[in-house]
């Protein structure tokens, strides 16, 4: 009795008084022994599934596979010496069932835990387990279990074409192993199930909260995945306490590799997958005692063959490659995972995961890591292995190295580690083989432990390469990630890691690998060209579809996605979200959307060979409070009428070319009318100009240009003067920086220049040595000079830096063109923000690749077609 | 035209020998009965065929008559959870070590769809020893992230792998929408004293139309 009444009370307190009376018959019901299918019926009024919706769980003993306990809103009881306690709470439209589970035996338990939803759905049925398509009809009521692999969020949803139903768990909570499945029952009815297989020790106690919350599927499950990501921007939003270049582009080695400053400015390296720093993997910091080895295969690396002190050394001069580039560098570990086998058979022969017939559960022994290593596979927590990498991960922060995050390649999940690690681990689960932790645990923890190491102030990242056995709470834990293919490849995985990874950037890093797609020798050369325009229209698509960002490899070579680049890094920096905000458009146009409110991008591709000609409508209470006016990112002129919360936006879309629309003006909910909104910048100055009835309540200055300018309102024309230039970019980019003869310019640093003024003019000479070098034909020096002191310089003077209190930093007066903010910080973004806007008079594109998937002849293919070293245009 | 009918039947069995040639052949007489489904219904199936699936459930078949007034066999895999096949109901004796060429028509609205011979010795006309086996699978090209939109259909490799057992290649195509596609497959009997062929879906959900299907004997 006293249980009855601690259970209702838990109730009592989330349950208006009305409601008491069912919630206090159920419990009746579970304490009168009808243990079998008691069940908790939270009223329509709380979660609307209206006839009511049921919950109940059940344990079954992994060793005996007969059910031990079962029950619902129990109160602490105790069943087959399982100690079960259920909490009912609710915070904002979410409810939490939390179970509390004891083994308060003598014997080490094995449970099989399941949560069971039965719902009531009417009308067209659908269910989604986390990952893939909605099933329904046929394939729902075939049924079938959905595991964790893939990414697959812990989040599943039952819906029909008016509710829905959310089952989850937080994203951020780790499992070795869960499942979830829906059963048919009838024709209205189904159940939604989530297994988790738990080990228990003695004592043991563990806890786990069920999130469940409604929604009205106006777009299917992607309501409820919206309504997740909002509840849990830590697991889905890149952390704010790390460096800001993480949301960015990456790099793809070309800080690393080619220490290309300009390279890596012009195509978004924005951070670098510092591949393998280390001369033996699984020693990542370079210690003493683990140096002197005999690898499998000759150290062919000359960096790797020095002695360890040079090779320190070394490392990290070569890591402040990162600062001249301006690239936040990432720290590379094959995600903590493996270990070069001597180190790993003579110390950490325990951190070894095994199969259970004894074998590596992973290994390599062909070249990979290092090329000279063989790698075998590890538990990464809980052991010694796991200690030393903590020792090494730290020490290499503590050493100020120029790192800001650590890059985790190959993480993974579904091996199974049964040997040192196990008991320190949390979540443990079983199977024929008996006890184990799966991989993905000891990863997630190692990458806690990784965020919470701090440099400068900031935190560092995690930036994952994804994989297809991986778990989401470990996406949950990357500020980024890499696809290490192109976006057409995979599509399923792509999916998958698209939805696991919130409103996180992906790069594509990968090149174009068009061979093993292609019949290419049966095709024509022109053909072969023509399929390679074809995919590159589809990567400028895509990337804008899943927000991905094309990196070097693909961009390097095709002008159409370079000119791009800029507004993809932009536009995916406000955040991908999974309701594209967009009404039913033909099956060839692509929507996405990017961010909220005012400010927040609607993208629209036309993957059609067709030109489009017609409607596009925007659900502005998808966007935010308001109703919107949006303007294009050409500038456009976009006839457009709001009636209700819908923006209908007259548009034409070119064949294969996207339409990117940005929210720039603000409208009260209930604002009616149809107007005309089209904009203009000279990069100095710009305006939005907007014709109709409709009255703005504030107006942002559009696609990329600096949303801090003060709008100032004439009439219906909204205009704005760029905080960072003074001078318009026409003016700007026919500056004489130099003529056939070479620098025609002379940059000018004060006498005492702070490091980042240095930097500046660094930049500045560096971005026309590099157009000399590699953007000119034939190629010719341009090596503007620096000088310090401003006094005795004539001619054409570029002055960096010194003192300016007022006015915007880059200005051009006659023959002296100034960048000076108010502080060296800000002369140094000016400078940056100026070398974009030099970009579009010296534009450079590059070679296209002249290799790729060799294998499968992918040169070949590029000579065929006429565009291998060449341009794709 | 008539009713829609699911049937079940027991699991394919493993294996056959296999080879494939390009020129002319000279063919004997088909060997397959009913092979072009214009024979008519029995026990709900067309006659000599028989369905085979681990989970008939999310399979539909029906004859149906195209504008020719030919009939053609449409199987309808609601779901890709399971494969399921048509056969012909009875093995089909063969010589051993004797070229037989097998064909057929189908035409894929989605999904993936696999034609199968598969050759065994056959003691007591049960039980399969040494097994080879030859496989041809269609991929529909719906889906495909860059045909129709940005390349011609006829560029497209197939994007999935395929495995096979036993020592015979396979074949791997792919299909645009609506494209009738020729099945041809030339084995090699070896120890082989019956064959069976079967067509199907391969863990995808769509529509499979199917026409025409022979098993000749090679006579040189």
């Amino acid at each position: 009795l006293k249980n009855y009444f601690l259970a209702f009370g838990f109730a009592s307190g989330v349950l208006p008084v009305w409601r008491k009376l069912p919630v206090a018959v159920a419990f009746c019901l579970v304490f009168c022994g009808l243990q079998a299918r008691a069940q908790m019926r939270p009223s329509s009024g709380d979660l609307p599934l209206a006839p009511p919706f049921q919950l109940t769980y059940e344990i079954e003993d992994g060793k005996t596979k007969k059910i031990v306990a079962v029950g619902a809103m129990n109160p602490k009881e105790t069943q087959d010496n399982i100690e079960i306690e259920s909490l009912w709470t609710k915070r904002g439209a979410r409810h939490f069932w939390t179970t509390r589970f004891k083994n308060s035996g003598d014997v080490q338990r094995w449970l099989t835990l399941r949560w069971k939803a039965r719902v009531q759905l009417s009308g067209e049925r659908a269910y989604w387990p986390g990952r893939g398509e909605p099933k329904r009809a046929a394939e729902l009521d075939a049924g079938g279990k959905t595991d964790a692999q893939l990414n697959t969020l812990p989040l599943q949803v039952a819906f029909d074409d008016q509710r829905g139903l959310a089952l989850a768990l937080d994203p951020m909570e780790i499992f070795s192993d869960w499942s979830v499945e829906w059963k048919t029952l009838d024709a209205d009815s189904g159940v939604m199930t989530l297994e988790i297989p738990l080990v228990l020790d003695v004592g043991q106690s563990d806890e786990i909260v069920l999130e469940i919350f409604d929604f009205a599927p106006r777009h299917g499950h992607l309501d409820a995945v919206q309504k997740y990501y909002d509840a849990h921007p830590e697991a889905f939003w890149p952390r704010d306490n790390i460096d800001p270049r993480i949301s960015g582009g990456g790099a793809t080695y070309v800080v690393w590799n080619q220490n290309e400053p300009e390279l890596v400015r012009r195509f978004n390296g924005d951070w670098e997958w510092v591949y393998a720093p280390f001369k033996r993997t699984g020693d990542i910091y370079g210690r003493e005692e683990f140096w002197n080895y005999t690898p499998a295969r000759p150290i062919t690396d000359k960096t790797r063959n020095l002695s360890r002190e040079e090779f320190h050394k070394a490392r990290r001069e070569r890591l402040e490659r990162g600062l001249r580039a301006d690239t936040a560098m990432l720290f590379y570990t094959p995600a903590f995972i493996y270990a070069e086998e001597q180190l790993a058979l003579e110390k950490y022969p325990g951190a070894i995961i095994r199969k259970p017939d004894g074998k590596y559960s992973g290994y390599f022994s062909t070249p990979w890591v290092t090329g000279h290593d063989n790698e075998v596979l590890m538990y990464p927590w809980g052991n010694d292995f796991s200690r030393q990498s903590q020792r090494d991960a730290k020490q290499l922060v503590e050493d100020n190295l120029n790192i800001q995050g650590f890059a985790y390649d190959v993480v993974t999940g579904s091996h199974r580690h049964r040997g040192a690690g196990l008991n320190e681990s949390p979540r443990r689960a079983f199977d024929a083989n008996g006890v184990y932790v799966d991989i993905a645990v000891g990863t997630a923890l190692m990458m806690d432990f990784t965020r919470e190491l701090e440099r400068d102030g900031k935190k560092m990242a995690n930036v994952s390469n994804l994989s297809g056995l991986m778990r989401s709470y470990e996406a949950a834990r990357s500020d980024a990630a890499m696809y290490e293919r192109p976006p057409y490849l995979n599509l399923d995985f792509l999916k998958a890691h698209r939805l696991s990874l919130g409103h996180k950037p992906l790069a594509w890093w990968d090149d174009w690998g068009l061979s093993e797609m292609l019949r290419w020798e049966e095709m024509s050369g022109e053909e072969i060209r023509q399929a390679y325009l074809g995919a590159r229209d589809y990567v400028l698509l895509s990337s804008l579809a899943y927000g991905g960002a094309p990196t070097y490899r693909l961009a390097v070579g095709t002008p159409k996605l370079i000119r791009w680049l800029k507004p993809i890094r932009r536009i995916l920096r406000a955040g991908w979200e999974p309701v594209p905000g967009v009404l039913p458009t033909p099956d060839t146009l692509w929507p996405a959307r990017y961010g909220r409110g005012l400010g927040a991008y609607v993208t629209i591709g036309n993957q059609s060979r067709e030109n489009f000609k017609g409607q596009i409508q925007i659900e502005n209470d998808v966007l935010g409070s308001d109703n919107y006016l949006f303007a294009a990112h050409d500038g456009r002129a976009l006839r457009q009428s709001v009636s209700g919360r819908i923006t209908t936006i007259d548009v034409e879309i070119a064949a294969h070319e996207p339409l990117v629309l940005q929210a720039v003006a603000r409208l009260a909910p209930n604002a009616r009318g149809a107007a005309t909104l089209s904009w203009q910048s000279d990069g100095a100055h710009g305006t939005v100009k907007i014709e109709g009835a409709l009255s703005p309540l504030g107006v942002l200055p559009p696609h990329g240009e600096d949303a801090s300018a003060k709008v100032v309102r004439n009439k219906n024309v909204w205009s704005w003067s760029s905080p960072i230039f003074a001078s318009d970019f026409q003016k700007l980019r026919a500056f004489p920086f130099f003529d056939d003869k070479g620098a025609s310019a002379t940059i000018v640093l004060p006498k005492n220049a702070a490091p980042d003024e240095e930097w500046a003019a660094m930049r500045l000479q560096e971005y026309f040595n590099f157009w000399g070098r590699k953007g000119l034909t034939p190629a010719r020096k341009i090596e503007i000079p620096i000088v310090r002191g401003e006094a005795s310089q004539t001619g054409n003077l570029i002055v960096i830096g010194g003192e300016n209190k007022n006015g915007a930093p880059v200005k051009l007066e006659g023959t002296r063109l100034t960048v000076s903010g108010k502080t060296p910080a800000q002369t140094r973004a000016a400078t940056l923000a100026l070398l974009d806007a030099l970009d579009e008079k010296y534009f450079y594109v590059g070679q296209f690749p002249t290799s790729g998937e060799d294998a499968k002849g992918e040169s070949a293919a590029l000579k065929k077609a006429g565009i291998s070293g060449g341009i794709l245009d | 035209m008539f009713a829609r009918f699911v049937c079940v039947a027991a699991l394919l069995l493993p294996a056959v020998a296999f080879a494939q040639e390009t020129t002319p052949l000279k063919l004997g007489p088909n060997l397959l009965q009913n092979g072009d489904f214009e024979a008519g219904v029995e026990n709900e199936s067309p006659e000599n065929w028989k369905f085979s699936s681990a989970i008939p459930q999310i399979f539909q078949s029906q004859l149906t008559e195209e504008k020719s007034g030919n009939h053609v066999l449409q199987l309808t895999a609601l779901a890709p959870q399971m494969s399921g096949y048509w056969e012909q109901s009875a093995p089909i004796a063969v010589k051993p070590n004797t070229k037989y060429l097998a064909r057929g028509r189908a035409r894929l609205n989605r999904g993936t769809l696999m034609f199968w011979v598969l050759g065994a010795k056959y003691v007591n006309d049960k039980t399969p020893e040494k097994a080879v086996e030859a496989r041809y699978y269609v991929e529909s090209l719906v889906g495909h992230p860059l045909t129709p939109n940005y390349w011609k259909p006829q560029w497209a490799l197939p994007a999935k792998k395929y495995g096979i057992r036993g020592s015979g290649p396979l074949r791997v195509d792919t299909a645009a929408p609506g494209e009738w596609k020729t099945l041809e497959l030339l084995v090699d009997s070896g120890e082989a004293t019956a064959l069976r062929l079967s067509v199907g879906a391969f863990f995808a959900s769509g529509i499979y139309t199917l026409d025409d299907f022979s098993l000749q004997e090679v006579t040189s």
